[in-house]
């Protein structure tokens, strides 16, 4: 059966002009993120991974950001060239986002209910009461106690998991078709961060939303995710199905994360690290951006950038090691449907057999 | 024992508030903590925030005074103190802060920082001395010479966490307490920081107090670890019987909490229902009762005793009998 892609990112750039010089946030970023599943985006600080959202959204109105090339295809059509007037209207409504400080991203001084019910008048024209009785439901959707009186109470009453629950209702309020998570989790404990992602994908389950589950962690990426897409620098270094990049991690950088977490009931002297660090975005390396902090680069990583090669199956990696490996695949037809994309090719982190 | 480095006991730190209802009340951060740490080992106290691990930092290292309790180190009992007599003690004890970006003076430059400690105990006596032990300490924690004549705004995160390394070693402590030294870092930065705080450990022969809410950053770090809940210890053993064998069901909860970088693995995740209760208004009898899936009728009107399961683990919880076995 034949999987649809509900949002397809093609060459997306996004500069931010600054008095300083220009910083490529995203530099040429090819994603696809298929009907009902959930695409995990991993990276450091800095990697461009909550730009790319902010891109989504049509949220960079306002900074220094601009896309400056590429398509952003929702549904099949671009929004990008959109006007401010039409992505409103997709905004909060078909494609929705949970922010990672659920105490910022909530108005202090309007009631928490009042906030779920502005969405809901605002995309449905429901009336008050309509909207309320949504609202209420979609908090105790949330496992929320007390909903009627936290419905007049304002956000700084809450504790932080409360405000990301909030939060989540808030973004699923009017069904949204993709729902943007960045970092839904970081600034929360382990036993709530077990509670949300719990109910993340119950909801997910319930409503049918495609999921774009930005973070750091890896460990969430292995739990509630079916495809990860690793970005370093402004670029994807490697995607593909979770279970491939877990088990047979091919980028440096990728292998370089997983052995570098601390994993429970594993006892090593020493962890494994990736010595250096992110490079300053203002004076990138030539060639591959992580040949300076690769154990394994070899003379060609720092004169060219490599591109993506497909390596079959969906699984897609940006390093010159793999060129052999994606030539075998190319002769034996097996990643047959993609030529290996060069940056501006057509790639897929989703499934990608296209029978 | 002789081999004891620090020993805490019984140690409150009750902070007055107002609330409400009362006018006069108090946040129990620490309920009668007692617990030792012998000399070369690593403690690592973990719990949620609001558990009050980062006061028992801050109150060892006397940065705020216990309300009640004693505080042992090398057989000395140091919390009576005044200021004075402290100073000499930190040279002993010193502390690595979570926040690298805050924990800096942005207008020192990176000698300037690390040189502080020295100037202040009088441990080098003139500038050349100074420059030349601050270089030593640059080099022992990764950064270059040329690092010293920067501020820290240059530095990235991880270089950062290496200059508050560096300033803590720079009058030779014994004991240092870490709070959260890697949470505010990168995936690949904080095996760097943890590895080098291994590294100085064994050429230094220093005993940590590894505070961190990431089980798995403290499993792999220390030797025994600490469970917290509201203010007290619920489990505390060595680290091969606490994650292979969580007695508590808080502990259980946490380890089946964390995700496992491995998509393979499907475990039965233990969902805690509800919030950390207020530490202002903790629960009766066990703190973690209304949490607890085992909870029984006693749970919810004595606290536990503590249970010492065997010589190197110990538990407080009704679940389990004064022989450390579970009750029926």
């Amino acid at each position: 059966m034949e999987t649809k892609n509900i949002l397809e990112v093609k060459n997306l750039c996004t500069y931010f002009f600054m008095d300083s010089g220009v910083v490529k946030a995203v530099d040429g970023l090819d994603f696809v993120l298929e009907e009902g599943s959930t695409l995990g985006i991993v990276g450091e600080s800095g990697s461009g991974k909550s730009v790319t959202s902010l891109a989504i959204m049509g949220l960079l109105k306002g900074t220094t950001g601009k896309v400056v090339e590429g398509e952003i295809l929702f549904d099949g059509r671009d929004i990008v060239p959109l006007s401010e007037e039409e992505r409103r209207r997709i905004r909060g409504n078909e494609i929705a986002m949970i922010f990672q400080e659920p105490m910022t991203s909530l108005n202090p001084v309007i009631k928490t209910g009042e906030q779920i019910m502005e969405v809901i008048r605002l995309h449905q024209g429901a009336s008050r009461e309509e909207a309320k009785e949504r609202a209420i439901q979609l908090l105790k959707d949330t496992g929320l106690p007390r909903v009627e009186s936290m419905f007049d109470e304002y956000p700084f009453q809450l504790s932080g998991g409360q405000r990301q629950r909030v939060m989540i209702a808030m973004a699923l309020a009017c069904n949204p078709k993709i729902l943007i998570a960045d970092e839904p989790t970081t600034a929360l404990d382990v036993t709530i961060q077990a509670q949300i992602l719990d109910l993340m994908q119950r909801l997910k389950d319930k409503v049918g939303t495609s999921i774009i589950f930005i973070t750091h962690s890896l460990g969430v990426v292995a739990e509630v995710c079916d495809h990860v897409l690793v970005m370093y620098c402004s670029r994807s270094v490697e995607m593909g199905e979770v279970k491939t990049i877990f088990k047979n991690p091919a980028h440096p950088y990728t292998r370089g994360l997983l052995a570098s977490i601390p994993k429970l009931g594993e006892h090593v002297e020493a962890l494994e690290s990736i010595p250096g660090n992110v490079p300053n975005p203002k004076f990138m390396p030539k060639g591959c951006k992580f040949a300076p902090r690769c154990k394994e680069a070899i003379e060609k990583c720092s004169q060219m950038e490599p591109p993506l090669f497909d390596l079959g199956g969906g699984h897609k990696c940006r390093c010159w090691l793999c060129e052999k490996e994606a030539a075998d695949v190319r002769s034996s037809g097996d990643g047959a449907h993609g030529d290996c994309g060069d940056g501006g090719g057509r790639t897929s982190a989703g499934g990608g057999v296209n029978e | 024992m002789s081999d004891c480095l620090l020993e805490i006991r019984d140690l409150k730190q009750y902070y007055p508030v107002r609330t409400k209802e009362q006018r006069k009340t108090f946040v129990k951060a620490l309920d009668g903590v007692s617990f030792q740490v012998k000399e070369g080992e690593v403690f690592g106290i973990v719990g949620e925030s609001g558990c009050g691990k980062s006061t028992m930092g801050l109150t060892i290292c006397k940065l705020i005074e216990p309300t009640s309790g004693d505080i042992i180190f090398e057989g000395r009992n140091i919390s009576g103190y005044k200021r004075n007599a402290m100073r000499e003690v930190r040279k002993k004890i010193q502390m690595v802060f979570q926040d690298p970006y805050a924990s800096l003076n942005p207008r020192m430059s990176i000698h300037d920082i690390i040189a502080e400690p020295l100037i202040i105990h009088k441990l080098c006596r003139t500038t050349q001395e100074i420059d030349a032990r601050v270089l030593q300490l640059l080099r022992q924690v990764g950064l270059d010479d040329y690092h010293a004549k920067r501020y820290p705004h240059e530095f990235s995160g991880g270089q950062r966490q290496r200059v508050g390394i560096a300033r803590a070693l720079a009058v030779e402590p014994k004991l240092i307490i870490a709070d959260e030294p890697v949470s505010a870092l990168d995936v690949s930065i904080q095996s760097q920081v943890l590895n080098l705080l291994s590294d100085l450990r064994k050429e230094l022969n220093l005993t940590y107090l590894f505070i961190a809410h990431d089980l798995s950053v403290v499993e792999h770090i220390s030797d025994k670890v600490g469970v917290m809940y509201l203010g007290n210890f619920v489990e505390v053993a060595d680290k091969y019987s606490l994650y292979e064998k969580p007695l508590h069901p808080y502990t259980q909860a946490l380890l089946s909490a964390i995700p496992v970088p491995d998509p393979e693995v499907k475990r039965e995740r233990i969902i805690l229902e509800g919030n950390i209760p207020s530490p202002i208004n903790a629960p009766s009898g066990c703190k973690f009762h209304p949490r607890c899936r085992h909870c029984m009728e006693i749970c919810k009107q004595k606290a536990p005793e503590r249970i010492d399961v065997d010589e190197n683990h110990f538990v407080y919880c009704h679940l389990y009998g004064a022989d450390g076995k579970l009750k029926k």
